[in-house]
């Protein structure tokens, strides 16, 4: 099974930890130990939720109506664009009191649209990290804004924008059909020759389907893809992490019978695959903590080993 | 200024924030008389591949790019694939360069 990555530097400290015998840094939520990105934002939520009870005591200690004090409430800057009213672009800064508000940025966003401005416009669906609406940059970083914990130091504003360099449809909304269609023209469905041997279905030994964990999970959140500077400057010749993920995905398929034909697809010209640059943004990015470089990577192993 | 119709959160708004100063551009008074005269803030051409919804097709061409270079966090990675390209660069641009300065040395007995 492909390890899940967290950052570089979580991954560091874990090995040293390792090594010295502290049994790595992060004890906590060992059910998510797998999951390293996963297990850094439950922390951040902890966090959160430590300095907002000590809020929330404060506030039922003084027993008087919520006094909004300043240290509570939190700046966030918005990126703003109307296409009906076709000017720059802009930031707008909305004070959010956390106080009242849920842990997470997707949280916060729908406060903002239910209270304090109907007009912005941002996508979202499950709040859960299974659908892959809300991706966005936050703080510099893609993530999805429902996995974002908000960050509890109010004297810091957060700042929100659409995926980069995306064309904006409207505030946080990006224009992601090529990034669908780049996904469609990998053929993401299983390609057989011969029928089933049952005449019902495709079988698969527990060790095959292993070889897929760590591929299967991506949720289309184009964040790995729209944080790839080669997909930036190459968007259209370029098929993009998640697109090359997903490739990857089913050339490893035991049950698919094209493996050849979808690599030779891919490197028939040098920018389908190899524009990849290997900076490895995707790979740093990722919500779900999958590893888009390591597929790109083994496509180009596979496909150099397979001209010898 | 901008959004007259929502007076309320547009106090909050900041012309010339952190987004213009970190492209470099100083804009206060620039975006009081931007008003959709010659091209958009940060729109491009669009490349005949890109493959646009049927919804994009009248406005597509105003549509703004998303700030993206200044805007991400760098990361270790990154910033590595960056420096080895621009360390190859000038490596390359060493080697070249030196035999036709020793050339000129003998040559010209500098």
């Amino acid at each position: 099974m492909w390890r899940r990555r967290g950052s570089l530097m979580e991954r560091m400290k874990e090995g040293v930890g390792k090594v010295v015998g502290l049994g790595g840094v992060n004890k906590e939520f060992p059910i998510l130990d797998e999951h390293p990105i996963a297990k850094e934002k439950a922390q951040g939520i902890m966090k959160y939720y430590e300095k907002v009870s000590e809020w929330m005591k404060e506030k039922k200690g003084s027993g008087k109506e919520p006094n909004i004090n300043v240290n509570k409430v939190k700046e966030f800057k918005i990126f703003r664009w109307n296409p009906d009213k076709p000017l720059k672009p802009f930031l707008q800064s909305y004070h959010v009191d956390l106080t009242s508000c849920g842990p997470m940025v997707l949280d916060v966003l729908q406060m903002i649209k239910a209270e304090k401005d109907s007009t912005l416009a941002f996508r979202r669906s499950c709040r859960e990290g299974i659908c892959g609406s809300c991706s966005m940059n936050i703080d510099g970083d893609n993530t999805v804004a429902c996995l974002k914990p908000i960050e509890a130091n109010t004297s810091k504003a957060t700042m929100i924008t659409p995926l980069p360099h995306m064309f904006v449809i409207k505030d946080l909304v990006v224009d992601l059909t090529s990034f669908y269609q780049q996904y469609k023209s990998v053929e993401p469905w299983l390609k057989t020759r011969k029928k089933p041997e049952n005449g019902r279905e495709y079988f698969q030994s527990p060790k095959d389907r292993k070889k897929l964990d760590g591929l299967y999970e991506c949720i289309l959140c184009a964040c790995c893809s729209t944080a790839c500077p080669a997909y930036w400057w190459n968007g259209e010749e370029f098929l993009g992490p998640a697109a090359l993920l997903h490739a990857y995905r089913w050339i490893q398929d035991s049950r698919d019978d094209f493996e050849k034909e979808r690599l030779q697809a891919l490197t028939e010209d040098e920018k389908k695959l190899y524009r990849c640059r290997t900076i490895k943004n995707c790979t740093a990015t990722c919500p779900k903590s999958l590893d888009p470089a390591r597929a790109i990577n083994a496509m180009r192993i596979r496909h150099q080993l397979g001209q010898l | 200024m901008a959004f007259e119709s929502n007076p309320a959160p547009a106090r909050g708004f900041l012309s010339g924030t952190s987004l213009d100063r970190l492209r470099g551009k100083n804009s206060v008074t620039g975006t009081l008389t931007s008003h959709s005269s010659g091209p958009l803030y940060g729109s491009r051409p669009i490349h005949g591949s890109s493959v646009l919804s049927e919804s994009a097709k009248g406005i597509s061409s105003n549509r703004p790019l998303s700030p993206n270079l200044i805007l991400k966090k760098p990361q270790l990675s990154a910033t590595y694939s960056i420096s080895h390209r621009i360390f190859g660069a000038a490596l390359c641009t060493a080697i070249l360069v030196t035999p036709v300065l020793m050339k000129f040395s003998v040559v010209y007995d500098v």
